[in-house]
């Protein structure tokens, strides 16, 4: 019997009845990993996750997510265990505080398996600028998982743990989930905490749950939402319970598809398997129509200036003096400062702040920065326009499938590319999700549902209908 | 020839938490002992937002008669420096909370271009490596930039202190430039044109007089390079406090280039009327209107310079000034008071002062019962001991006599037993007066009131 | 393409070094991504409001009062260069 295989209502009855208990669910996680060998994880917390298992033991099951093993993306900073945003840079970082969400996850009894892998500082879309090499995708071994978040979405789909967390900021959640035929949301900008984010870009940055469907999707989003005084960007909306539309009839809903989610720039089988899920929900008497919204085809270069000159900032810090990365040679302290960024970071991280040091420098600032923060505003309500008149927008999540490692490597905007569709949602900072809806060679396919400011709940209700319509087999035989 | 100098000074607030994290806002305690996640830029961490920064830099704005930048952001200013432990200051770069606003010195104003909130670095000790103290790391700074309308260093030494007294009656900083909470730096500027001359930046200058020092000199040693043809360069320079003069620091470097953006991790703040209506209701009175009130109460200029420049001696003379005869509490406070105070290296509110003695004390000198010579041994005995007044009084029988027949007598038993001088009086020898005045006293153990004395003396003389 | 000594100034800025070998591949890559971000010089927008962040929040403040510090032996945990009660660096010389 493997216990992680099944759905989180049924553990939590089996943990009820004691028929099993958390020790069960921890040892077999990390008999997965063992047996899976992905590389999902940077550091494995199996010393306190089996300490914290049996003292479960004497405690009450009082929430349905209770002894639950959950893997965390290793920029979401963790007392006491170590933290490297998969930097050379801070190998050997041991924090000293939990970041919010890991306060909430540990509010609920929820058991931290590990640190999983990721792109170097979050910075990457197939997992392979980590300095602790690249995670492997358990639908194929030959393929990249997706990034940043390659560990947390790998890790879930080859059932180690049913759930995880990641961090997007311009489709590090919503990119992985697809190419390994996940549920993952990038909530709204202010729904979830920041703070214990290793920041990346700071407008752009969300955590967000990556799970098997899209209701335990929903229970996570439960947990890890809401204001907190230690990120002043973080909203004072209520909380919802995102689970209470799940269910619920779709047919009323107003959905758009914009006309550029579905160029031909797009590969044609993942256009088809969105093609079909609108003819389903035309069908379920969905009104759905194709729309414009303005400045898309600037996304890339739009998030190229605010997301990378918001890192050269945020990434400035690691200078070998406070924490992270000892270099012994140099000789004055601009030396200290070069040796070590130098030696700590890898090429992706400095290619990005080089650019995003030069587009604030001097008189750039003026002439990219501040024309991306009003393009910005105009495609912000370019959306709002759009969803004032529709419940929620659809449309394929990327361009194509998951691809064969150590392709590209050197192209630089290849990294950008994946991430087309996926940018000018945080650009907005609108709510996201990835759901898988079909297969290209058995491989998942993810499609995008985009849903107004804090409608977490209305995107669950589309999604768990089409997850439920399609009933696709999205277990993996066998990892290989 | 035509010199211009701006002046941009940085004051530190004295807010109880820091700016931008709630760690204690006092870098004097032990190093590295005020200092949280936040301060240190740990990887993850956020800014907070103390509000009462803000207030104090509304409190500012008002007082310094700026414009107020209603909806307002903060800026990041990019730069590496180990005293940054994030790799960049939060500040205000485009909409700084004040912009526009003037102070009036004697013979002009001086225009203020814009006060700015910003986070301070950390403090560097410079041994053998250089040690960082986080503890100033986040302390609320307010920077307040000047047009460039000073023509000479006696308008900038005035300007600095208007503005400092102007602080220090906020109550908003403690405006101590030997302490680091107040940080001048000046450019100046000569030009034989119409056109403004290049700028040289004067830094760490120790005390505002040296700001005056500093631009003179900056200003004679311009000229002269300009008188001999000579091109003056742009560079940074400091104040030699020994040989009085300024030092090229390092050549200004061209293309400090701090990548200014706007700070995403916090929100706009935005200031309406009810806000700056609180604040309004919570500004303390001013200088101006103190001075202008004293001059109205008849208190000499010296004595309201001293009492301003002072200002627990100010917040003392205000609790007491509608119950006493100003200009005596006045007298006392800047006087006899202060000098104790000073030679004890005390301050006003650690000494054995009440406000009750005081009173009794002015009220004593007011009517006169003790002479002003005695009311110094009073405040000495009452300062040293914190005795009740009246009580010093009496125990040294200091209470004069001013009872008219008791004085009568006195007079009469000096002028019968000194007929001589009564004889030098009739011949109008004004020393007899002067010398029976110094018999009666003498008589009395110089209890007398001397002016009813001298008042009684002289009507009995004139009947004989 | 960018120049040799653009690409040192960037690195500068960035606090980076660049070897030799590798300047090739860095003036490839920073020319290509540099000509992506001037598509949006190219742009024409009307807009005038800048948006900094996607957060509607205003306002958002601490009252003036002091939280909890952080014990020293914590500041110094993960700092690798420590002389008595500070952090040391190179001595930076004004």
């Amino acid at each position: 019997m493997r216990y992680l295989d099944l759905d989180i209502k049924t553990i939590n009855e089996k943990l009820k009845t004691k028929e099993i208990k958390p020790i069960d669910l921890v040892n077999e996680a990390f008999k997965r990993i063992e047996e899976t060998d992905l590389n999902c994880f940077i550091t494995l917390n199996k010393e306190e996750a089996i300490k914290q298992a049996l003292e479960l033991e004497k405690k009450e099951v009082d929430n349905i997510l209770f002894g639950l093993p959950i893997a965390i993306k290793d920029n979401i900073i963790t007392k006491d265990l170590r933290t490297t945003a998969a930097s050379h840079i801070l190998d050997d970082f041991i924090p000293i505080y939990d970041a919010t969400v890991i306060s909430k996850i540990k509010e609920k009894n929820m058991i931290i398996i590990g640190k999983t892998n990721m792109d170097e500082f979050a910075m990457g879309s197939t997992g392979e600028t980590s300095y602790f090499g690249n995670t492997l995708n358990p639908w194929n071994k030959s393929l990249v998982p997706g990034g940043s978040s390659s560990g947390s979405a790998a890790c879930v789909a080859a059932r180690i743990t049913p759930l995880s967390l990641g961090t997007d900021t311009g489709g590090s959640i919503r990119q992985p989930s697809s190419f390994c035929g996940l549920v993952g949301l990038k909530p709204t900008y202010g729904r979830v905490s920041r703070y214990g984010i290793i920041a990346f870009a700071s407008s752009l940055d969300q955590v967000g749950p990556i799970t098997r469907n899209v209701y335990e999707n929903a229970l996570l989003l439960n947990v890890i939402s809401g204001y907190d005084k230690n990120d002043l960007t973080s909203s004072k909306e209520q909380v919802k319970d995102y689970t209470s539309l799940i269910g619920q009839d779709v047919s009323n809903l107003k959905i758009a598809v914009p006309n550029y989610y579905m160029s031909d720039t797009i590969d044609k089988t993942v256009r088809q398997a969105v093609l079909d899920v609108i003819d389903l929900l035309k069908e379920k008497g969905c009104q759905i129509d194709y729309v414009d919204i303005d400045y898309l085809e600037y996304a890339i270069p739009l998030y190229q200036v605010i997301a990378l000159g918001e890192a050269s900032s945020n990434l400035a810090r690691y200078d070998g003096v406070k924490y992270g990365l000892k270099v012994d040679d140099f000789k004055n302290i601009d030396e200290l400062y070069k040796n070590t960024r130098t030696e700590g970071f890898g090429n992706e991280v400095k290619r990005r702040i080089m650019i995003g040091s030069y587009i604030l420098s001097g008189e750039n600032a003026n002439i990219y920065y501040y024309k991306a923060l009003k393009l910005r505003k105009a495609m912000t309500d370019s959306f709002k326009k759009c969803l004032a008149k529709y419940d929620l927008i659809i449309g394929p999540t990327n361009t194509d499938v998951a691809y064969k490692l150590g392709t590209k490597q050197d192209d630089a905007l290849k990294s950008f590319y994946d991430d087309l569709l996926t940018i000018p949602v945080n650009m907005s900072g609108l709510p996201a999700l990835s759901l898988p809806v079909g297969f290209k060679n058995n491989l998942p396919i993810g499609m995008h549902i985009i849903g107004n400011y804090f409608e977490e709940d209305k995107i669950y209700q589309l999604a768990s209908f089409v997850e439920k319509e399609l009933n696709l087999d999205l277990n993996i035989k066998e990892v290989k | 020839m035509k010199p211009t100098i701006g002046i941009e000074v940085h004051v530190e607030l004295k807010s109880m938490a820091k700016v931008f994290s709630l760690s204690k806002n006092n870098f004097n305690d032990e190093s590295n002992t005020n200092i949280n996640v936040i301060d240190l830029g740990y990887p993850g961490v956020l800014p907070r937002l103390n509000k009462g920064v803000i207030d104090d830099a509304l409190k500012a704005c008002l007082a310094l008669n700026f414009n107020i930048n209603r909806l307002m952001h903060f800026d990041r200013k990019n730069y590496f420096y180990p005293d940054l432990p994030k790799g960049y200051q939060i500040t205000q770069q485009d909409t700084p909370i004040g912009y526009d606003g003037y102070v009036e010195i004697s013979n002009k104003k001086i225009y203020l271009e814009r006060m700015h909130i910003e986070e301070d670095t950390c403090k560097s000790l410079h041994t053998t490596d250089t040690l960082l103290n986080f503890n100033r790391a986040g302390v609320p700074l307010l920077e307040i930039v000047t047009k460039p309308c000073i023509s000479s260093g006696k308008e900038a030494v005035e300007y600095l202190e208007k503005l400092r007294e102007t602080l220090l009656y906020l109550g908003i900083s403690d405006v101590k430039i030997e302490e680091g909470s107040m940080r001048c730096d000046v450019n100046v500027s000569v030009s034989d044109t119409d056109e403004l001359g290049t700028k040289v930046e004067v830094k760490n200058i120790g005390s505002i007089s040296n700001v005056g020092v500093a631009i003179d000199y900056e200003i004679q040693r311009q000229e002269e390079l300009l008188a001999n043809g000579e091109v003056i360069i742009e560079q940074t320079r400091r104040f030699d406090d020994k040989s009085k003069t300024t030092i090229l620091m390092r050549y200004k470097e061209t293309g400090n280039d701090y990548r200014y953006f706007p700070e995403p991790d916090i929100p706009y703040v935005y200031i309406d009327d009810e806000w700056i209506e609180q604040i309004k209701r919570e500004m303390p009175v001013l200088t101006d209107e103190l001075k202008d009130k004293y001059t109205k109460l008849g208190i000499n200029n010296n004595n309201i310079k001293t009492i301003i420049a002072n200002k627990e001696i100010c917040n003392f003379f205000e609790t007491v000034i509608d119950d006493v005869n100003p200009n005596i509490a006045a007298n006392l406070l800047t006087g006899d008071i202060l000098s104790y105070l000073n030679k004890h290296f005390i301050k006003l509110e650690e000494s054995k002062l009440t406000k009750d003695n005081f009173i009794k004390l002015v009220e004593l000198l007011d009517k006169k019962t003790i002479s002003s010579k005695q009311g110094k041994e009073v405040i000495n005995i009452l300062l040293d001991t914190g005795k009740d007044v009246l009580e010093i009084v009496k125990e040294n029988k200091m209470e004069q006599i001013s009872d008219n027949s008791l004085v009568l007598d006195i007079v009469t038993k000096v002028i019968d037993a000194n007929p001589d001088s009564v004889k030098d009086f009739k011949e109008g020898k004004d020393r007899a007066v002067k010398y029976l005045m110094g018999q009666i006293m003498k008589e009395s153990k110089g209890q007398v009131n001397p002016g009813l004395a001298n008042q009684v003396l002289v009507e009995e003389l004139k009947k004989k | 393409m960018i120049k040799e000594d653009k690409v040192k100034h960037i690195a500068d800025l960035a606090k980076l070094n660049i070897k030799d070998e590798e300047m090739a591949k860095y003036q490839i890559q920073l020319t290509a991504i540099l000509s992506e971000i001037d598509k949006i010089l190219k742009v024409d927008i009307k807009e005038e409001e800048i948006m900094i962040s996607p957060s509607t929040n205003q306002n958002v403040f601490d009252e003036d009062k002091i939280e909890q510090h952080l014990p020293k032996e914590d500041m110094f945990k993960n700092a690798k260069r420590v002389k008595g009660d500070y952090i040391i660096v190179p001595k930076v010389i004004e």
